[in-house]
């Protein structure tokens, strides 16, 4: 699947989101919104939606971003990420695991790359931008291990 | 260049090390030490904390912190759900309602954290008054909270807060048997997330065209990158359980065993998803209602 049917997909339905909020402005109801976006992908989604409105005219009252963001793409991270979601029955010292972790790795290499890399850089760079709301970030404060 | 073949390094003891190699292929990219079984693998703090910095140079107002010692990716809320809860509502205290509007709904967070108890107090409510019953276990259940502010920001908020909150297992423990059951984690976060956003739903005046836009955006959040389909599973239930009696968090429960959610990996996309409807349907004046 590629980034750009994605975005299609999912700018379809923040059109109709948009346009209820334009008949909420018009009634004197006020358009901002709060978003609550947890992990990368979760503000990935966020970043796309405050890009979108942005030209609109409407703008996040806040945000709640939880355990996120990661603005550098990280094979290593998306991998250990997917492995993670996707067998969570595994031990963690699983040989399968590590397996799976190798395989998924060498696939986020391929995914990230090119066309696609720059996307999220340019996402990453239009959420800085527009993102002059009040922020609230939870995250872990302990550092993660480089061990892959 | 995904499969790249750098040249091997010639090593100069090969004994040593083999005896390496096999060392580190017993430490494989999973084998954390107790220790680090508690850390974010996912998400590094350098990065958030780059991010938090960056926001405040730049000069927004009201970027706030909150750091959590011994708690895994988006297990945040399960493992300090007072902590996390009284970051939310010092948010929505200091930044969204200063400012003129309601956005996040303490009612919603204190469900969220608390499915359980929301049950309870929706099954209680609903035996004495079936109309009010979702208002009053809201209203119950963020009374019950009743978190502290976040300190330091009521002199400036441009400085933001970072606290950093030790967890003890016994809080952990305690959280754990009070979402209780024998339902799978995941399941149990998507449900109480999903009972709090059907209860949300009921209270809206506009709840048919909110859960329709609500399914069509976790539906296309399932395009976008959920490859289990958990995300248009969740809308799915929670827009049955919209036309459900008052006790909807009881009825979102039951729809989400029944739906059997528990055999699917739930990423914390389908609680994002959920969570981004979710506060997508807070006017004010919809608010004001409850």
């Amino acid at each position: 699947m590629s980034f750009a049917s994605a975005e299609r997909a999912f700018d379809q339905h923040l059109a109709d989101l948009a346009a209820r909020l334009a008949d909420r402005a018009r009634l004197g109801a006020s358009p901002r919104l709060a978003f609550h976006a947890f992990s990368n992908t979760g503000w990935i989604m966020y970043a796309r939606f405050v890009e979108l409105l942005a030209p609109l005219g409407i703008r996040a009252a806040g945000a709640v971003i939880d355990s996120a963001p990661h603005t550098a793409i990280c094979t290593k991270v998306w991998a250990a990420g997917f492995v993670s979601a996707t067998s969570p029955k595994l031990p963690p010292a699983a040989a399968a695991k590590t397996l799976r972790y190798r395989a998924a790795r060498a696939l986020f290499k391929v995914v990230w790359a090119g066309e696609r890399k720059a996307r999220f850089d340019s996402l990453v760079k239009a959420e800085a931008r527009v993102a002059s709301f009040p922020q609230l970030y939870i995250y872990s404060a302990t550092v993660r291990r480089e061990v892959f | 260049m995904p499969f790249s073949s750098r040249p091997r390094r010639r090593k100069p003891f090969p004994h040593f090390s083999r005896s390496l190699s096999s060392l580190s292929l017993s430490l494989s990219p999973f084998s954390l030490s107790p220790l680090q079984k508690k850390q974010d693998h996912v998400i590094p703090a350098s990065s958030v904390r780059a991010v938090v910095q960056a926001r405040r140079r730049a000069g927004v107002v009201g970027v706030h912190a909150l750091e959590l010692a011994d708690s895994k990716h988006v297990q945040h809320l399960r493992s300090h759900p007072k902590e996390y809860l009284a970051a939310l509502e010092a948010f929505e205290e200091t930044e969204l309602l200063g400012r003129g509007d309601r956005y996040l709904s303490s009612g919603m967070l204190a469900v969220a954290a608390d499915a359980t108890a929301a049950v309870e107090a929706a099954k209680r409510a609903a035996a004495t008054a079936a109309a009010a019953a979702a208002a009053a276990a809201s209203a119950a259940a963020a009374a019950a909270s009743a978190p502290p502010p976040l300190p330091a920001d009521s002199t400036n908020k441009n400085t933001a807060t970072v606290t950093v909150v030790r967890g003890g297992s016994g809080l952990e423990k305690a959280g754990s048997e009070k979402m209780g059951g024998a339902a799978a984690p995941a399941l149990r976060t998507t449900s109480s997330l999903a009972a709090a956003l059907v209860r949300v739903l009921h209270r809206s005046s506009s709840a048919p065209k909110a859960t329709a836009l609500i399914e069509s955006i976790t539906t296309s959040a399932g395009v976008w990158s959920s490859p289990f389909g958990a995300v248009s599973a969740n809308a799915k239930f929670a827009a049955a359980a919209e036309g459900a009696p008052p006790s909807t968090a009881e009825a979102a429960l039951s729809l989400a065993r029944s739906q059997s959610l528990g055999g699917l990996p739930v990423s914390a996309l389908d609680v994002n998803a959920l969570c981004i409807a979710a506060g997508i349907v807070f006017p004010a004046e919809e608010l004001s209602a409850i």
